[in-house]
């Protein structure tokens, strides 16, 4: 009942002026970032940090949290009309929904979207409400081996999951925590890295790799290539028509795959909604009871990624709330916010923070209604964006990229940070690396670290305690099994036989 | 799965070449395992350079003995199983070398002139040449976008956000100061 009259009480913070302001911006820009192909939800929600630097810290994080779950959705409307996904984790939208449009179709493909969208966004946050205070109440029984292999957890899985390589991914993540140790070490103050360069000494930012990787690398590929984009063509009008209850309850069993899929993907650190949204439309397409049809422009094709999508923004938040951990991009500008507020997320945040905290969950059901309702009536004209020179949407991305990270700080040593990691992610991109397990590693890098020099200080260097406690074995267990079936599997179809004609 | 050609490696023994030097150089930094067996500041990175090392011996191995790449994930998977069935069709990326110079020199000439010409003047400079450079012709139209961006940024930030942004050095300082006084920031 105490959840429910917190709730309540979020509900009524969440229409405060300032808050619902926030919102509405949170929930229009985070379409906008969506629509455009050029700029990816995390791109978009690093650029709006900076704008909430003097907002307090409801508003700020209301307004980066509403970009974030409209992002999950607003990509949907370019893969399905000009089959041009604006997000990455919208391209197996291209699959069934393009497909479906295709065949003079496009209003009920947007109608299927709509309907995922809003099922899995109330579901993600029902289920993110009902699952945050008691994992709360557990989690104040971690103790650092339990956050370790927590972390390790997250990072084996994102290298496991996506990728065109498991070495490059491998490769990715051990470059960020590598990143991570440049500075002063936290547990014996110790210089590392640093070569005597002033720059180096603090340490490098989180932040400013994030801005610089996503942001300026990714500028940087199109730039190379002069900004060419596909001519859009459009087939049908923008309009949407909602599918039947009938039609809906027909498609329960994918509705329930991967809305637990999404939520799965959420909770583990680092399988974010691309991954989700892949992995669902690759169940579908295994499982699914319209499997051999999935590619053909059904509406399975569809449902599915994108409930996964959405439903994996919910399941993220628990950990950034509860365990201070960001799984994902997006989850980790929201850190930043919290932590630039001065706010440490945390099993406690339910004491010290909770009408904060029930406000954010309010606000989210809201921005769910509010991103359909969007979608619906006025993403006509949000998909005009579309139209605007790349050129010059391209340099503001980078001039508010520099100014986000100048302003984090007011430290123009940052931006050189900045324009270095813009190359690194370039080459990143040019040579098939992916970001996000470096931008995880350069996040979750100090936190696995000081967990792990605290866990050998206080067990005496006895590293098998990882796996004697129920927690962390349990954990590290699942970690080795996360990792372990794409090597096994790649092992025994790939490396075996390359073996076998090596030896012929 | 294609052939992969022996040039390809070049990232793998970059990495590897790297990840050995710093192995070597964090030897410095403190002692592994002293007297009390204790794990010192340079045990955590080293084990991420080990990795790191080990890694790319392994696809480097598969790359040279037996001409193949890596297993990608469950991702990259699906991905492949969707070739060709619907997928948009991507067509092969373009490397213009000159062009990506022009780029990370204009990023680069940013920063650099940033604390000099001040935000007001590096920026109007750096949107116009970016826009003008990434191929986007229109002089008016990138004249307009430039001054007036850069108008608003500073408005935002200065008068809104309060960010202090930089003010540059002598007489492009007297131009930011004027610049704010139009627009009423102090």
């Amino acid at each position: 009942m105490d959840v429910i009259a917190q709730l309540g009480s979020g509900f009524a913070n969440v229409f405060i002026p300032a808050n619902l302001l926030a919102l509405t911006i949170g929930i229009v820009v985070g379409m906008l970032v969506a629509v455009l192909p050029g700029l990816t939800l995390v791109m978009g929600v690093v650029l709006a940090l900076p704008f909430t630097y003097k907002l307090g810290i409801t508003p700020a994080v209301i307004l980066l949290t509403a970009m974030y779950i409209t992002g999950t959705y607003g990509g949907a409307f370019t893969a399905i009309l000009f089959k041009v996904p604006g997000e990455p984790l919208d391209v197996p939208l291209l699959w069934d929904g393009w497909r479906m449009a295709q065949t003079g179709r496009p209003a009920e493909a947007l109608g299927w979207t709509l309907f995922a969208a809003f099922f899995a966004g109330i579901l993600t946050v029902v289920c993110m409400v009902a699952m945050a205070v008691p994992f709360a109440k557990f989690a104040l029984k971690f103790d650092a081996p339990d956050y370790f292999a927590i972390i390790v957890f997250g990072l084996t899985s994102v290298v496991a999951l996506g990728g065109a390589s498991l070495t490059n991914a491998f490769i990715s993540l051990f470059f960020g925590l590598f990143i991570a140790t440049i500075g002063v070490d936290e547990t014996f103050g110790a210089e590392r890295f640093s070569f005597g360069i002033p720059l180096l000494t603090d340490g490098v930012e989180y932040l400013t790799v994030m801005v610089g990787a996503y942001g300026v690398g990714e500028v940087l590929v199109r730039f190379e290539q002069g900004f060419k984009t596909a001519p859009l063509s459009m087939g049908a009008k923008v309009q949407t028509k909602l599918p039947g209850l009938v039609e809906a309850i027909r498609m329960r069993m994918t509705i329930l795959r991967s809305s637990l899929i999404g939520l799965l993907c959420g909770i583990v650190p680092g399988a974010g909604a691309t991954i989700a949204s892949f992995v669902s439309y690759g169940i579908e397409r295994q499982y699914g009871a319209n499997k051999a049809k999935l590619g053909s422009g059904v509406p399975e094709g569809i449902v599915a990624p994108q409930i996964a999508s959405t439903a994996s923004v919910g399941g993220h938040m628990v950990p950034l709330l509860v365990l201070g951990i960001p799984g994902s991009g997006a989850t980790a500008v929201i850190l930043g916010a919290f932590l630039l507020h001065g706010v440490q997320p945390g099993p406690q945040i339910f004491q010290t923070q909770a009408a904060m905290v029930y406000t954010l969950f309010a606000s989210m059901f809201v921005a769910v209604f509010g991103m359909c309702l969007l979608g619906y009536f006025a993403i006509k004209p949000l998909v005009r964006v579309l139209y605007f020179p790349e050129a010059i949407t391209s340099a503001y991305v980078v001039m508010l990229c520099f100014i986000g990270a100048f302003a984090a700080r007011n430290n123009l040593t940052d931006l050189w940070m900045v324009a270095v990691f813009g190359v690194v992610g370039y080459l990143f991109e040019r040579f098939k690396f992916p970001i996000a397990p470096m931008i995880l590693g350069c996040i979750l890098g100090p936190t696995a670290e000081r967990s792990f020099q605290t866990t050998m200080i206080s067990f005496q260097n006895d590293w098998t305690i990882f796996m004697q406690r129920p927690v962390s074995g349990t954990v590290m267990l699942l970690a080795a099994i996360a990792l372990g079936i794409p090597v096994i599997k790649a092992w025994r179809e790939t490396y075996i036989p390359a073996i076998r004609r090596g030896r012929k | 799965m294609d052939k992969p050609s022996r040039k390809d490696t070049i990232p793998y023994f970059l990495v590897l070449a790297i990840a050995g030097a710093l192995f070597v150089y964090a030897g410095n930094i403190g002692s592994m395992g002293s007297a009390d067996r204790a794990i010192g500041p340079s045990f955590w990175p080293r084990l991420i350079l080990v990795l790191a090392m080990c890694v790319c011996v392994f696809e480097l191995i598969f790359r040279w003995f037996f001409d193949m790449e890596g297993a990608g994930g469950l991702l990259s998977q699906v991905e492949h199983e969707m070739d060709g069935e619907g997928a948009a069709a991507e067509e092969p990326e373009e490397y213009h070398l000159p062009q990506l110079l022009i780029g990370v020199g204009l990023t680069l000439a940013y920063v650099w002139a940033l604390p000099l010409l001040g935000f007001a003047v590096a920026s109007l400079l750096f949107i116009a040449l970016f826009i003008w450079l990434g191929t986007y012709r229109r002089g008016r139209v990138v004249a307009a976008v430039s001054v007036l961006g850069t108008l608003l940024l500073m408005f935002i930030f200065m008068k809104v956000v309060y960010v202090s942004l930089p003010l540059g050095e002598g007489p492009f300082e007297s131009i930011s100061v004027f610049l704010m006084n139009l627009m009423g920031i102090h």
